[in-house]
């Protein structure tokens, strides 16, 4: 039976405790009493202890993370039983450091569902260095978030293969541990001697077990171990699905001998409708040889992954949304003079206000909680707004999360925690908005329009209050006047709605103490 | 009338005139208003008096408790004058305002004597025994600071005073009641304990000093047991009234206290009602104005620090607000955001920057502390004072110290050390790497640093506590 340890009571006032390390990994194994993790509580360490004998799999709680009692640590296989990750061996008693033959390659890690490729930022070890469990491996950058990978095995690095800079496919090897320079020649040469050819058996990016957006760190390391056993033995392993398909499509099984994803690397017919992926795992950055010499002085760069995500996702929305733009302008009196009475008491911030009057109206226009898919749309119960970020090169887009039922209070620590996360690198809920507000009200800017960010339904561009006059009863008075414009999918919204959803805007902007009427 | 100022500053204390200098250093033509001596409460009434009284408690402590067993003989009983203790303060007093005079007058700032009330925003008016005057300008900066409590229905006269008042007895009394084991409370109890006093200290509130870390307040309870200082928590001052020539408090303990003297140590309020706010339209909540981190309040160019605002109540904290409210005053946008950290002068010192373990719970925060005594420590055992400890507490996850609470001699000079750990988001791990001279008591913060990481060299290793999983 497969079992879970869990995080047990811990003395103290706070009764959390944080993995201070692991002392056995994953594929280890265990017997009753042996110390598997160290835990630290509030005021010292206490020794997690084995209550039976097994092996442990997957690691659910890295070290240097709190969780609570009762929550699993990482799976414990009884003994006899399959684990999870490592094949049990006979040596399972005298766990050898890399995978079995020595060798573990180090791959990209797919830090997210749609994460394509990864550019390898920082090398934080060298080849020749001892890699310890828990030790910062490098740190990549995908188009959402730049992140550490941290080691899940322990050995000695021998060779990188992907150098600072370099953008790869999700799973293409890194670098290799192993245990000596040939057994490392011998994996590569079993491999058919190209690095980045080899095709991965097992989906090693692991899955965080809070939830699926926690982007932290990601474990990382491969099992290709059976696939040069089986290669070097001269005889293909394969599913008679695969077999036939193979005779049907005229493919040659041997190309990917022991590199399938059954049992041992035995090849499944899926791992052939994939084997035209197997190129994807070559560097995907293939550097533009400039056809004409550049004049003196000028310098070419390449697109950060981020700046290639911001590129891609707007001109596709430019040049496919129906995009209408409508502009309205409010008298921002009130809406100034609310902000600066509650500014010292609750810290919100301005934009705080314009996403509370946004949600508020959005309420009542279930068009703006949509989210475009073709030709289906997403309807949002709750109003999941985005905030428009600039960041070092770029701007991301964290989204906040039923703004609707948020207090001011509430709304005002939460933008700063997202704010501050996406200047960090990560991007809060992004891709579950269905509107955006783009604020550069802090700057000279009076007003201007902006680009839905897909697949979402409308932008609210916001520019500065400025000074203006208004004629009231035939006199001319002073005026604070902010311009808003809205960028409308016409997919989803209509001219008229949107018109009708602007002039609540106004409304609630003008008079925008309906929106503490919720503080309770 | 004269042309208005760039900034008038209403009050000289540690807030205002630090703000007052920095507004002539760049540039700005400054005012400074005060109604009475220079230097505010810090100066006349509050940090440099009470510490200059205490240097002496303290160094009369020294001989009793130390000079012996360092055979150091004095002739006789060491007994302390206290007129002449008062006049040395005077004379400390006298020069620091000196010294503040001469400041202002190298700088060009104008001083106005008078009590100052806002007319209308960057209106003020002065009155004063000479007659009133107007003052104008484009930035207002209130710093009017606050003053003791007192508790409404008792007596006011000679025999239930504030710090204030006691500050200038002609002679010590026999017996005193202090109410209220605040920061002030607890000092003057050390204070006068050791000038011979009977002291009686009454808490409403469960421990020493409600808000400082429980530990901290537990082991000041253990050097005042020690030094015979009566003293009450969770215990309330249900009447006061004088009986055959002696004041008689009952308690809600039941016991009732005769004492030839009471001082009200409840907490300070807030130096407001003169300003005539309203006047201006400018916030306020139970007296103190409401500011931003930034100092601004509600009304543009109108800026409040120090006690006044009631963020810290701290002289340092007050100069730090001057400091920012002058440069936005002036352009800038800064805000003060800087931990404050806080002293207590009580022998042995009691000082503390950054979150208590309570408060860091509350934000979520994993939290390890370390615990180091001094005792254990060299430099303690070498000069003879071996009380207190400091404690370290370090984020589980990230590393960082969040907070440092000390007791021990010299706690108030290494906090600095303990702030800027703070203040840089110094990691446990890093201070641990730390080179920290020896023999010092700051070495006590390495070391607490260390044992909030359960890797202290200094302490006997922990029991190994192994759970079954």
């Amino acid at each position: 039976m497969r079992d879970t340890i869990q995080m047990p009571e811990l003395p103290g006032e706070a009764p959390d405790g944080t993995i201070r390390r692991w002392l056995k990994r994953e594929g280890d194994a265990v017997r009753a009493g042996d110390v598997i993790a160290l835990v630290e509580t509030e005021r010292g360490v206490v020794e997690l202890a084995s209550e039976h004998d097994g092996a442990l799999g997957a690691i659910l709680v890295p070290a240097g993370k709190t969780a609570a009692p009762g929550t699993p640590l990482a799976e414990l296989a009884a003994a006899g039983e399959g684990i999870p990750k490592a094949a049990p061996s006979p040596s399972a008693e005298k766990p050898a450091a890399p995978g079995a033959r020595g060798v573990r390659p180090i791959l990209m890690p797919k830090a997210g569902n749609d994460m394509e490729e990864g550019t390898l930022l920082r090398w934080a070890v060298a080849e020749g260095d001892q890699v310890k469990v828990g030790m910062v491996l490098f740190e990549i950058e995908t188009d959402k978030a730049t992140l550490e990978v941290e080691s899940e095995f322990e050995g000695t690095l021998r060779r990188i293969v992907v150098k600072e800079g370099e953008t790869v496919a999700v799973h293409t090897p890194l670098a290799y541990l192993a245990d000596s320079e040939a057994a490392l020649e011998a994996f590569l040469a079993a491999q058919g001697g190209e690095p980045g050819a080899v095709s991965q058996t097992e989906e090693t990016g692991k899955a965080p077990a809070g939830g699926p957006q926690r982007e932290v760190s990601t474990a990382v390391a491969a099992e290709t171990a059976a696939a040069t056993v089986l290669a070097g033995e001269g005889r293909v392993h394969a599913s008679p699905a695969a077999r036939k398909m193979a005779a049907e499509g005229g493919l040659d099984l041997g190309a990917l001998a022991g590199r399938g994803s059954g049992p041992g690397g035995r090849i499944l017919s899926g791992d052939l409708a994939r084997a035209g992926a197997v190129s994807g795992t070559q560097p995907v950055a293939a550097k533009a040889q400039p056809a004409h010499k550049d004049p003196e002085g000028t310098v070419r760069k390449p697109m950060t992954p981020m700046r290639r995500a911001i590129a891609r996702n707007l001109t596709q929305s430019a040049q496919t949304i129906p995009h209408f733009f409508m502009k309205t302008t409010v008298r921002a009196e009130h809406l100034e003079g609310m902000y600066r009475r509650l500014k010292p008491l609750i810290k919100v911030s301005f934009n705080d206000l314009l996403l509370a009057a946004v949600a508020h109206v959005m309420t009542h226009f279930p068009p703006f909680r949509c989210q475009v898919h073709g030709e289906e749309f997403l309807e949002f119960a709750s109003c999941n707004i985005g905030m428009a970020v600039a960041v070092e090169d770029g701007l991301r887009v964290p989204v906040m999360m039923g703004v609707d039922k948020m207090t001011l209070v509430q709304l005002a620590q939460e933008t700063k925690r997202v704010i501050q996360e996406a200047r960090n690198g990560k991007s809060a809920n992004a891709g579950k908005g269905t509107f955006t507000i783009s604020n550069l009200g802090m700057t000279d800017t009076e007003e201007f329009t902006a680009i839905i960010n897909p697949p979402e339904s409308a932008i609210l561009a916001v520019g500065k209050i400025t000074d203006g006059v208004r004629v009231e009863q035939g006199e001319i008075r002073p005026a604070r006047l902010l311009s808003v414009w809205l960028s409308s999918n016409h997919r989803v919204i209509d001219g008229i709605t949107a018109a009708r959803f602007l002039a609540e805007l106004r409304k609630v902007l003008e008079a925008p103490e309906v929106l503490e009427r919720n503080e309770e | 009338m004269s042309a208005p100022y760039d900034i008038a500053v209403i009050g000289s204390g540690p807030g205002g005139y630090v703000a007052a200098l920095k507004s002539a250093q760049m540039g700005a033509r400054t005012v400074l208003i005060e109604k009475g001596l220079v230097g505010g409460t810090c100066l006349n009434r509050g940090c440099i008096p009470t510490k200059s009284l205490l240097a002496g408690a303290e160094l009369l402590h020294d001989i009793r408790s130390r000079a012996p067993e360092m055979g150091i003989e004095v002739g006789g009983e060491p007994t302390v004058k206290w007129e002449v203790l008062l006049a040395r303060k005077e004379k400390v007093l006298d020069i620091q305002r000196k010294g503040l005079h001469f400041l202002f007058e190298k700088r060009g700032i104008a001083l106005v004597s008078g009590e100052a009330s806002l007319e209308r925003p960057g209106r003020i008016a002065v009155k004063s025994p000479d007659g009133s005057k107007t003052v104008e300008a484009r930035n207002v900066i209130l710093a009017s600071g606050s003053r003791p409590a007192r508790i409404p229905g008792w007596p006011v006269d000679e025999r239930v005073v504030t710090s204030d008042e006691a500050l200038d007895w002609k002679a010590l009394p026999e017996s005193l009641l202090i109410v209220g084991a605040g920061v002030v409370g607890c000092e003057f109890a050390c204070l006068l304990a050791e000038f011979g006093v009977k002291v009686t200290l009454v808490e409403m509130l469960s421990q020493f000093i409600p808000g400082m870390d429980a530990d901290l307040s537990k082991g000041l309870e253990r050097v005042f047991r020690k030094r015979k200082i009566a003293f009450f928590v969770d215990t309330k001052v249900e009447d006061l009234r004088e009986h055959e020539g002696k004041m008689r408090a009952t308690l809600s303990n039941g016991k009732t206290v005769e004492v030839e003297k009471v001082l009200v140590a409840t907490g300070r309020c807030p130096e407001s009602e003169a300003l005539a706010l309203g006047n201006a339209g400018i916030a306020s909540e139970r007296g103190f104005v409401t500011v931003n981190d930034r100092m601004e309040t509600n009304i543009a160019h109108h800026y409040a620090i120090g006690d006044l605002n009631g963020r810290a109540l701290l002289a340092h904290a007050a100069s730090a607000q001057g400091l920012v409210a002058v440069k936005n005053a002036l352009g800038g946008k800064e805000e003060c955001t800087a931990p404050a950290p806080w002293c207590v002068y009580t022998f042995p010192e009691i000082a503390g920057v950054g979150m208590r373990e309570d408060q860091a719970r509350e934000k979520g925060i994993p939290i390890a502390s370390g615990v180091f005594p001094m005792m254990a420590l060299g430099k303690a055992r070498a000069y003879g004072d071996t009380e207190g400890f400091v404690k370290v507490v370090r984020n589980r996850e990230t590393q960082e110290i969040v907070g440092v609470h000390a007791l021990g001699h010299a706690a108030t000079e290494f906090i600095a050390a303990a702030a800027v750990l703070v203040h840089t988001k110094a990691k446990a791990t890093d201070v641990a790497d730390m080179i920290f001279a020896h023999p010092t008591m700051s070495e006590a913060v390495r070391e607490a640093a260390e044992m909030s990481l359960f890797e202290g060299l200094h302490q006997p290793p922990a029991k190994a506590v192994r759970v079954r999983v």
